[in-house]
């Protein structure tokens, strides 16, 4: 049955369900009377007025011209809940720090760390570290300072200690845990690495225009256009540079043609490929290259790793900055001139960044101590000054941040043909705080092997001394009894130590030291034994529990894995579109299109069982799609850069992560990374058959006639197990909640809770994977094209015009009664449409506004927009995603015919391929709504502006 | 469930021009029935998913247990080939989801998302 509901008419296009019951907000139709009608005849509107039961709702619910019933929420429905309740990052020792005693330390970005109750006035700037998947900087959004409540310190046996309230949840190994389920003797998460304490640097400029005085005035351009120039030790981008410097003086290299390349593994190579993107510079994509070496007549093969950045520009501020060029062993450099005057955690950045490159890892030198780790440096005879002037600075540096270092040494090296060589060497003292000092507060950066060991060998360290502290006490007592007349045999038997410890104890002295006991393990032992995980956390045993008093307790917000209302079920497989322009008239595609469409339809893999772009994937690199994003397709060959600048958050959601998506999901993905899946998933070859704003299509590489591509399809199978797996958590562990809502579809996983954060995270990683499933698409739509024009496609100029998902949940900031909030924006068949000018907008666009692609159905027109502002005001950003089904699958059936629909568009020159009839017919221009309609009142609205208009040519179907 | 597993199928391809030659084992656990209905029906879309297998006949057995009811059998088919037409089912649903009789006969109800 469908209600029928009374709404007032606003202006021509604009109605709302007025606020009543239960309802938190009123919901606003965006419609006219003929789309209305339609609107009206589904339960769209009562679907409507139960998403505005959700808490925490801003303004009112949006109904989009193209709206129909959904499951749970109206697709083509716009919601945007707030941030307000909270948050939580488990920061500092990979506990949540939710309600946490105000001393507790927080890892910030950068190797600081800083109490929490001290972070109230960073809140706008400070980065926390999240123990994802990996150890990633988040945005900090919230402070909140609680009443006094009961505190528990929670101390484990390696000396961590935090001061938490009993309903606080710790990361374990089997996920979350409130500390009043936990026991001595449980394990929970712990991140050993805790930075520096954090101090505002002496501010001063490193670097400004007079320092390139006489350069190109291009490259001096490139600098203060992306905020480089001057060069202060207060700006963030200078921390991100002194990270690069130190990793470049160790492992890098600079050619003459002004190309900066560094040397690392994979993974770390990614973590530098995005410091350079956060500098405004872009990257290359990883490079490998097979190397042969030969070492005391042994040939051996490598592959050497490497990124490299083409900017002259980004090189000419290393070099400025201190970075050696030429060959370094040749050169006469020293420590940055600037880096006495900075603060401890900076100079910790460059010192850490180069150890990354250069220091050994501490290794087990004999079962239970280590080597100490150390670095060496070669210099040319002639520069050996210099070499040991280097190396004489790096161990003062060190030495103003309390850790000692042994004694430099010099020696003659291996000479080369040319020079006699010297080598320096020094290390980090292996004294067990010394060496625990240094690995926590300083270590190892870019190199996540190193930082791992180092994490290992810091809490075997930490364990060992505090059996040692246990033998110590045992002793003691033992000595303390025997001298007041205790019998060596009740001695040995109140112990439970070895008798040879009490005997030396009491008897012989004790001049050496005390040894941990024989059963202690060994350094090989425990190391076999524990993991580290990306995140750089390591599981740890509680030692003690115990009441800590009343006290103020503090909790901070974080981007990453904020805590808010989240609807779950209907964000729900990120599908989105994309469309890629080409060179080629209509008039070079005319009489191709069955040739074309055959060729798309057998490369292009749709429907079950059909395989996949990327073949079968094994679920480790499902996860890195699902981490990377594009990244992923253009480490692999799939995609260039520019694929990734024309996407939306080019191509990458960060806080994204894999733990709690169910195997499940990701061997359904792994066998479908790069396919249409079916039902309305399509792709497109179109002619552009209207041009409304010249301008703008210009900007967007689009001209009269043109051949484009558009490709409609989501995160497959992955994308809806999310959803499944998260639906039924939610049911199951926050009942009460979902009672309150009119409609089980409509769970949500509320503020503060686990499943809030781990279903964000989930999500961002079913959108990358999403952008990687259209990238491949695309990618074998460029290779068909190949094949039929003999071209490549590159001389085709074919390249991604935008790729936006239409069905996903994302943190924005909007306009919320005249005050910028954070929200969650609710997009569920609806497009974001961001104007000319926000920051979320890829460069390439920022000056005329982000495209709203909106494809038609077979056989109908489709659309590109432009965001706006008035999208901004009336629709928190947001505009119509296509043209809205308008009959179901079943009628459409009964109604149509897929051989006489396929003849009918055929007749018309337009050319489909599908699986099945069944779809064609289900699929049929009939049973959507009119599209013009749709786009013509967007258009009148202002909630997207028309570009262009596409006309179908081919049309591929699942 | 039988009919409820073959009516799913039935959404993804015409189960009368299957032939039996694979079978595979079913088995779910849930809270209730409706979860027991859902999560039995995500099951099976993941078992076309991965397996590539469409199945037309079910032979299950429902039963109460400590955690709420068990849906345990098997189910049989033929894998996915050109030979007959299919589409993929993404996702079960709880709109509208019921559990209940009708003329003294057995209704479950479901939407799934094509």
């Amino acid at each position: 049955m469908v209600e029928d509901f009374d709404l007032q008419h606003l202006s021509e296009y604009e109605w709302e369900l007025p606020q009543d019951g239960e309802m938190n907000v009123p919901a606003r139709v965006f419609a006219s009377e003929k789309l209305l009608e339609v609107i009206r005849d589904d339960r769209t509107l009562e679907q409507a007025r139960n998403i505005t039961h959700f808490p925490g709702i801003h303004k009112y619910a949006c109904v989009l011209p193209d709206a129909h019933q959904g499951y749970g929420m109206p697709v083509g429905g716009v919601v945007a809940l707030d941030v307000e309740n909270g948050g939580i990052s488990p920061g500092a020792v990979g506990y949540d720090i939710n309600c946490l005693s105000g001393d507790a330390a927080v890892l910030l970005e950068f190797g600081r760390r800083k109490p929490i109750q001290e972070l109230e006035d960073d809140v706008p700037t400070e980065r926390p570290v999240v123990a994802a998947d990996r150890s990633t900087a988040s945005d900090m959004q919230l402070f909140m300072e609680k009443e006094e409540q009961e505190t528990y310190t929670v101390e484990t046996e390696t000396g961590e200690t935090v001061e938490a309230t009993t309903d606080h949840p710790f990361q374990t190994a089997d996920g979350m845990v409130p500390l009043e389920n936990l026991e001595e003797g449980d394990t929970v998460m712990v991140s050993p690495f805790q930075g520096l304490p954090d101090e505002e640097p002496e501010r001063f400029t490193v670097l400004d225009r007079d320092d390139f005085d006489g350069e190109d005035p291009q490259l001096v351009k490139a600098l203060t256009d992306r905020d480089l120039l001057p060069l202060r030790t207060t700006d963030r981008e200078f921390n991100i540079l002194l990270k690069l410097v130190g990793f470049h003086t160790g492992d890098g290299a600079f050619n003459n043609t002004g190309k900066t390349t560094f040397y690392a593994n994979k993974e770390d190579l990614k973590t530098i490929q995005r410091d350079i993107r956060q500098l405004g510079f872009s990257p290359s994509s990883i490079y490998e290259r097979d190397r042969e070496h030969e070492v005391d007549g042994n040939a051996f093969e490598s592959t050497e790793t490497s990124v490299s950045c083409g900017s002259k520009a980004f090189q000419k501020l290393l070099i400025k900055l201190g970075a050696p060029g030429g060959a370094k062993v040749e050169s006469s450099f020293t420590t940055p001139s600037y880096i006495e005057r900075l603060a401890v955690w900076q100079k910790a950045l460059y010192l850490s960044a180069f150890f990354g490159a250069e220091m050994s890892k501490p290794a087990a030198v004999y079962r239970k101590n280590f080597y100490c780790p150390t670095v060496s440096h070669n210099r040319v005879e002639m520069e050996q000054e210099a070499g040991e002037q280097f190396m004489h600075e790096l161990k003062q540096l060190l030495a103003s941040l309390d850790i000692e270092t042994t004694a430099l040494e010099a020696f003659e090296a291996d000479s080369n043909r040319d020079h006699e060589m010297m080598r320096f060497r020094f290390g980090i003292s292996s004294k067990p705080e010394n060496l625990v000092r240094f690995l926590t507060t300083v270590g190892y950066r870019y190199n996540l092997d190193k930082q791992k060991e180092a994490i290992k060998v810091a809490q075997y360290t930490k364990k060992k001394e505090a059996a040692i502290r246990q033998r110590a006490a045992v002793a003691e007592e033992a000595v303390q009894l025997y001298n007041e007349g205790t019998a060596p045999k009740d001695l040995k038997q109140r112990f439970d130590v070895n008798d040879r410890f009490i005997e030396r104890s009491i008897w012989s002295g004790r001049d050496t030291k005390i040894r941990p006991p024989q059963d202690f393990p060994d350094f090989e032992e425990y190391r076999s034994d524990v993991t580290v995980r990306d995140n750089l956390t390591i599981p740890a045993e509680i030692g003690s529990i115990d009441r800590a008093g009343r006290k103020p307790v503090y909790d901070i917000g974080v981007d990453h894995e904020a805590h808010n209302f989240q609807a779950n079920s209907f964000v729900v497989s990120n599908c989105g579109v994309r469309v890629m322009t080409t060179n080629l008239a209509y008039d070079e595609i005319r009489g191709k299109e069955q040739q074309l469409a055959n060729i798309l339809f057998q490369k292009v893999p749709s429907g079950l069982g059909e395989g996949a772009v990327a073949g079968s994937l094994s679920v480790d690199e499902v996860e890195d799609i699902c981490l990377d994003g594009l990244q992923w397709a253009v480490d692999n060959g799939y995609a260039v850069e520019d694929d990734m600048e024309h996407c939306e958050d080019e191509g990458f959601r960060e806080s994204a992560s894999v733990e709690h998506i169910s195997d499940k999901a990701k061997n359904r993905a792994a066998e479908q990374v790069g396919s249409l899946g079916s039902g309305n998933h399509f792709l497109e070859v179109q002619r552009v058959s209207d041009i409304y704003d010249g301008e703008t299509a210009a900007q967007y590489g689009l001209a009269e006639d043109q051949v484009v591509v558009t490709i409609h399809c989501g995160s497959r199978g992955l994308g809806h197990q999310v959803c499944s797996d998260f639906l039924r958590r939610i049911e199951q562990e926050h009942q009460e909640e979902l009672e309150e809502l009119p409609d089980k579809e409509l769970a949500f996983a509320p503020a503060g809770s686990d499943l809030e954060q781990q279903y964000y995270e989930a999500m961002n990683a079913a959108i990358n994977f999403a952008w990687v499933n259209r990238q491949l698409v695309m990618h074998q739509a460029r290779k068909c094209f190949e094949r039929i024009f003999d071209r490549s496609w590159q001389e085709m100029d074919m390249h991604l015009l935008y790729d936006v998902a239409h069905n996903i949940a994302k943190k924005e900031e909007h306009d919320i009664e005249g005050e910028q909030r954070g929200v969650y924006v609710h997009r569920k068949g609806s497009t974001r449409a961001f104007p000319a000018g926000h920051e979320d907008v890829p460069e390439a666009y920022r000056d005329v506004g982000q495209p709203v692609l909106i494809p038609g159905s077979m056989g109908t027109a489709s659309y590109i927009l432009k965001g706006t502002e008035t999208a901004m005001q009336k629709t928190f950003g947001s505009s119509a995603h296509g043209a809205g089904r308008l009959m179901s699958r079943t009628q459409a059936k009964e109604d149509f015919w897929g051989g006489d629909v396929q003849d009918d568009l055929e007749r018309d020159n337009i050319y489909v391929k599908a699986q099945s009839g069944s779809t064609i017919a289900e699929e049929a221009p009939g049973v959507y709504k009119d599209v013009d309609e749709v786009v013509r009142v967007t258009d009148a609205v202002g909630i997207g502006e028309k570009v262009a208009q596409m006309r179908p040519l081919v049309n591929i179907k699942g | 469930f039988e009919q409820a597993g073959k009516a799913v199928f039935q959404v993804m391809t015409d189960v009368d021009q299957l032939e039996t030659v694979e079978m595979v084992n079913v088995a779910v656990e849930s809270e209730n029935l409706e979860a027991l209905l859902y999560d039995f029906v995500d099951e099976l879309i993941y078992i076309a998913d991965t397996e590539r297998l469409l199945l037309k006949e079910f032979d299950l057995v429902v039963e109460e247990t400590d955690a709420g009811y068990r849906v345990d059998g098997t189910g049989s088919g033929e894998p996915v080939s050109s030979r007959v037409r299919h589409q993929e089912v993404k996702a079960p649903t709880y709109s509208d989801i019921s559990i209940g009789e009708d003329d003294g006969e057995q209704v479950l109800r479901m939407f799934v998302d094509v």
